[in-house]
């Protein structure tokens, strides 16, 4: 067998293990950190004798409860739409992390192989295609509870993800010109030269406008405060996942948790250099400590800024107030589509403007 | 690999299943649905013929009609929903009157 | 051999889906149905060669037009609209049979024009993409900018066609919210 098919086995199973993995410690961030920021006391009851260990068995617990919980369906429920809307908000969430790349490309018995599951030519095509079927989890899911509240919860997040999927898309064409490339992996690897020598050439700098409109798409992408209408339980109980208990519901958190790291993965790879190691190339990494060491570091520069964005997730849910809805669609439309169409007009011209310049030079 | 012929089968019974559909169904929404459906099979024997002669041609045009579907989808809704505020149905066989 | 397997089991599901759309009667069992059979239909394209027109069925088809398919169904609240619709009857079995007819005609059809035909290039491999944007960009200049005209139109229209009527929409200051 193919070295190279092995590698992809392995892969295609330690990626999502490793998404699944991530969203206890970002349940225990979320809660340590909201207690943090609103100066009260955080889990601290969860024990295993005197042990609490800040909190971090709360978790556990949970995952414990809702396991066991009796699975429960609503008589007026849809019997075949109502459990599957879990599962397709869990399973793009995680579908979309194949293409992000940990690392860059390894050396392994003649053969090169990528430390994504897969490396696509349009590899950030792809996760916008795989991240857009989780809508329809959650309007399925507002519409087979039959319940009032759950459908007024699909309702708008329907017309929230598409308003905002726009933004998010167009947000990044700047980013993709100055690039010249859709494969994530070919994108890290861009951003590893410097500026003046001392500043990491990272697409933030290059697109500092395309960076922050992305980044509240991505808010509202991820139905996150300020932008989580589609639940907000002040008018709407708990939104399109009020009928929802015990696994059912918790597939619903772990498909928002991933998500969160979906896109703290894609805002790492597409403005913060992905997998670059601030000043060190890989071919100079690797020439000090070796290929396995290399792989970790690179990977662990991945995993600390996408843990970053994570807590930036956490951190703007617990500071701003949630929107009103038609403010909602007014920054979607009226704000956000504009500057983003704004930003790509500018990015084509300067770059058209540098081609020349290099052409008469 | 499956034969050509074996591709364009599929595109044909799709696209009968679509005529099918427009045909056979009163509501306006599934008769929407169901062209999606034709649109969908043409794509099938657009990209099936690109295969065959190794030309990218016909990927550039299931681009285009998949563009147009897009077009075609948006204003077929916006009929549905001005049809249901007329009418308070959205069956073809209630919208009889020629003028709103 | 796998991709045989992969095609028969993929184009089943497909027709099936299909089959489901035009005959189920609850919208929602339709649009859903028609999610299922789009997202098999991208399973074929990518098997053709076509894996960006694939993503972008996926993309176009089930991340925005069957969520806007799905979002008219629940805000008109249609799920007891259907059970009007009329059983099976004489009429509806003719059209049928015609259906069924032009259906074996197609395959006739394409069976003569194509025969036993097969593969005769090698199918486009890496840089594909390149390649697709050089297309767009040269040979099909003008039917690119004349569908970008008709997006515009259609936006437009659509705007049109929803509005609550001129006078209502401008005593409230704002133009049909779509």
């Amino acid at each position: 067998m193919n070295i190279e098919y092995i590698a992809g086995i392995i892969k295609a199973v330690t990626i999502p293990v490793m998404a699944l993995n991530s969203i206890p410690l970002l349940v225990w961030m979320e809660r340590r950190g909201s207690a943090f920021i609103q100066n009260r006391h955080g889990p601290n009851r969860a024990n295993i004798g005197p042990i609490t260990l800040f909190g971090l068995l709360h978790p556990f617990a949970d995952a414990i409860k809702c396991v066991f919980k009796e699975p429960f369906r609503p008589t007026k429920a849809h019997p075949i739409f109502y459990p599957l809307a879990p599962a397709l908000v869990v399973v793009p969430a995680l579908l979309t992390l194949a293409v992000v790349p940990l690392a860059d490309h390894i050396f392994l018995m003649g053969a090169e192989i990528p430390m994504s599951v897969a490396e696509l030519e349009y590899g950030i095509v792809y996760m916008f295609a795989v991240s857009s079927i989780s809508v329809l989890g959650i309007t399925l899911a507002g519409w087979a509870s039959n319940n009032k509240f759950s459908l007024m919860g699909g309702l708008r997040s329907t017309a929230q993800m598409i308003s905002y999927e726009l933004s998010l898309g167009l947000s990044i064409f700047g980013a993709l010109l100055v690039y010249g490339s859709l494969n994530p992996n070919e994108i890290a690897r861009l951003q590893g030269e410097t500026f003046f020598g001392v500043i990491p050439a990272w697409g933030v700098l290059m697109q500092p406008l395309g960076f922050l409109l992305f980044l509240i798409a991505a808010f509202a992408e991820a139905n996150r405060n300020p932008f989580d209408l589609p639940e907000g339980e002040s008018e709407l109980v708990a939104g399109y996942h009020t009928e929802y208990g015990g696994m059912k519901f918790s597939m619903f958190m772990m498909g928002e948790y991933v998500a969160m790291v979906t896109l703290s993965a894609l805002t790492v790879t597409l403005f913060f250099g992905g997998w670059q190691v601030p000043w060190v190339t890989t071919e100079a990494l690797q020439a000090t400590v070796g290929q396995p060491l290399r792989v970790l570091c690179q990977f662990l520069a991945f995993a600390g800024k996408t843990l970053f964005f994570c807590w930036l997730f956490i951190w703007v849910r617990w500071t701003l107030p949630r929107f009103r809805y038609d403010q909602l669609m007014r920054l979607g439309w009226k704000v956000i589509l504009p500057l983003s169409i704004v930003n790509v007009f500018v990015t084509a011209l300067v770059l058209l403007g540098l081609g020349w310049m290099k052409g008469t030079l | 690999m499956p034969a050509p012929l074996e591709y364009l089968a599929v595109s044909c019974i799709l696209f009968g299943i679509g005529i099918a559909g427009v045909l056979t169904r009163r509501n306006l929404l599934v008769i929407l649905m169901s062209i999606e459906l034709m649109l969908n099979s043409a794509n099938l024997a657009f990209l099936t013929f690109s295969r065959l002669h190794g030309q990218l041609h016909g990927q550039v045009i299931a681009i285009f009609v998949m563009t147009v579907a897009a077009a075609e989808a948006a204003i077929g809704l916006a009929i549905v929903v001005a049809l249901f505020r007329q009418t308070g149905s959205v069956r073809i066989d209630e919208a009889t009157r020629l003028r709103g | 051999m796998l991709t045989t397997a992969i095609f028969y089991v993929l184009s089943f599901v497909c027709i099936l889906a299909a089959l489901m759309t035009v005959t189920l009667s609850n919208p929602v069992s339709c649009a859903l149905s028609l999610i299922l059979c789009l997202a098999c239909l991208a399973g074929l394209y990518a098997q053709l060669a076509a894996g960006y027109v694939a993503v972008l069925q996926i993309l176009i088809y089930a991340g925005a037009i069957m969520v806007l398919f799905l979002f008219v169904v629940m805000l008109l609240n249609l799920s007891d609209e259907e059970a009007a619709e009329g059983r099976y009857d004489v009429i509806r079995g003719l059209k049928g049979l015609i259906c069924f007819a032009f259906l074996v005609d197609l395959y006739v059809l394409v069976e003569v024009s194509l025969g036993g035909r097969i593969y005769g290039c090698p199918a486009p491999g890496l840089g594909s993409l390149e390649a697709i944007g050089e297309l767009l960009f040269t040979r099909y200049m003008v039917s690119f900018e004349v569908i970008s005209l008709l997006l515009t139109a259609a936006v437009v229209g659509v705007v049109l066609i929803t509005r609550k009527g001129p006078a209502s929409a401008l005593a409230a200051g704002r133009g049909g919210s779509s």
